[in-house]
């Protein structure tokens, strides 16, 4: 790390000490063992696990976990789903102080690897929801893979703050604020 | 990591911040090979932070001018309304899926946790980039879901909100355009990052994307009770 917070230090309007990266590290973290998803699909030899949605208004985003236990790669190439008038593959870029929202072709999923989708990241993109969807409620979503084919998923509500994807709303154990002055 | 840098940065510098904010806030540790760095410290004995959640600057940001009308069509005053309290100010849109509900749903839940002895000393300010399609109602219903009190201005249009960004953002400002989605449909590249007054008018904390309801509801206190009495 030091070889990559060393230019910083050369911009005078910057600093990100050491207790950004600290605090902001611990800050953000990913219980994504966490058992708060739907339950997992499977197609092919891909696993989905943990499909969420947050929803405000007439948009929302769904994220989930594929994991390739194959030993070929595949890819997220299409969603759809009934509850929306446009579905689309979006991914969220930027460097945290400025982002944007771009659509993207496919998602990679790796012989072996996972794709994850993520606020901040990939995410399929839910325009023009026909019907109010609140906390709780579940909706299917299709999704199609370069390989594995078509599969439908459960997709459940979740609030902003609920979630195990690094945006947790609760101060999880043995996690503290950074004490004052120290790094 | 470095693939970020492709992203079109602002400057170098936010090609070295992406570095290291992307690794630690965006891609997490979510198994992407990146925020390796949260197990050392590669800073020790600098005690700029002030142990603030957030990401200090050396050099603080002005709180702009600006007047805007808000959500019922009324001049909001910015540097006014805002004299004396915690602001944070923000610049989104409503159709924003993905970063700015996520943003402004961690301050609001912190402010419905956090005692009144603090959140009456705080306003939150949403500056809108997407003036053509964020309409006052609209802006209005979108953020009661993340707080009643929320304030939503409306510039004329995006080059007016893309200068009040540049004013308050400084050496974080990159220009504010919409990007096509097909079909009619555009996202809009935004400021995601929340900056955070304090009583001194400066803003000497940022908050970029990812911050979380606790770092918020350690900060907010320290930046009401303490004001700013860091480096």
């Amino acid at each position: 790390m030091d070889r990559i917070m060393r230019p910083l230090r050369t911009f005078s309007t910057l600093v990100l000490a050491g207790a950004l990266v600290l605090t902001l590290a611990a800050a953000v973290s990913c219980g994504g063992d966490e058992d708060t998803g739907t339950e997992a699909v499977k197609v092919g030899d891909l696993e989905i696990t943990d499909a969420y949605a947050r929803v405000v208004m007439d948009g929302g985003a769904a994220y989930f976990t594929i994991k390739n236990t194959g030993s070929a790669d595949d890819a997220l190439v299409g969603a759809a789903s009934d509850v929306a008038g446009k579905v689309a593959l979006h991914e969220s870029v930027g460097d945290g102080t400025t982002m944007t929202m771009r659509p993207v072709e496919e998602i990679a999923i790796p012989a072996g690897g996972e794709a994850i989708l993520e606020p901040g990241g990939y995410h399929v993109m839910l325009t023009d929801l026909k019907q109010p969807l609140e906390e709780g409620d579940t909706f299917k979503v299709t999704l199609t893979f370069k390989e594995a084919g078509s599969v439908d998923m459960d997709v459940t509500v979740r609030a902003f703050t609920e979630s195990d994807d690094g945006m947790d709303g609760t101060m999880e154990s043995g996690e503290t604020p950074p004490a004052a002055g120290t790094p | 990591v470095t693939s970020w840098c492709r992203i079109r940065p602002p400057g170098l510098w936010a090609c070295a911040l992406l570095v290291v904010v992307a690794g630690n806030l965006l891609l997490s540790a979510c198994g992407s090979g990146a925020g390796q760095g949260a197990s050392t410290n590669p800073t020790a004995g600098q005690t700029d932070t002030d142990g603030f959640y957030g990401m200090v600057v050396t050099t603080p940001l002005r709180k702009p001018s600006f007047t805007l009308p808000d959500t019922s069509g009324v001049p909001f005053d910015f540097a006014k309304e805002t004299e004396g309290y915690v602001t944070l100010l923000y610049f989104g849109y409503t159709y924003c899926p993905d970063i700015c509900p996520g943003s402004m749903a961690m301050v609001g839940t912190a402010l419905k946790d956090l005692p009144a002895d603090v959140t009456d000393h705080v306003k939150v300010v949403f500056v809108s980039c997407d003036p053509a399609r964020d309409t006052p109602e609209r802006l209005r219903q979108w953020l009661d879901n993340f707080g009643e009190s929320f304030i939503g201005t409306i510039p004329a249009s995006q080059a007016e909100a893309d200068e009040i960004a540049q004013r308050a953002l400084g050496p974080f400002w990159a220009p504010i355009t919409n990007e096509d989605l097909g079909g009619g449909d555009y996202s809009v590249s935004h400021p995601a990052v929340i900056v955070a007054y304090t009583t001194d008018n400066l803003a000497h904390v940022l908050y970029p994307f990812g911050v979380k309801v606790s770092a918020w509801e350690h900060d907010l206190p320290k930046l009401v009770e303490e004001g700013w009495t860091g480096s």
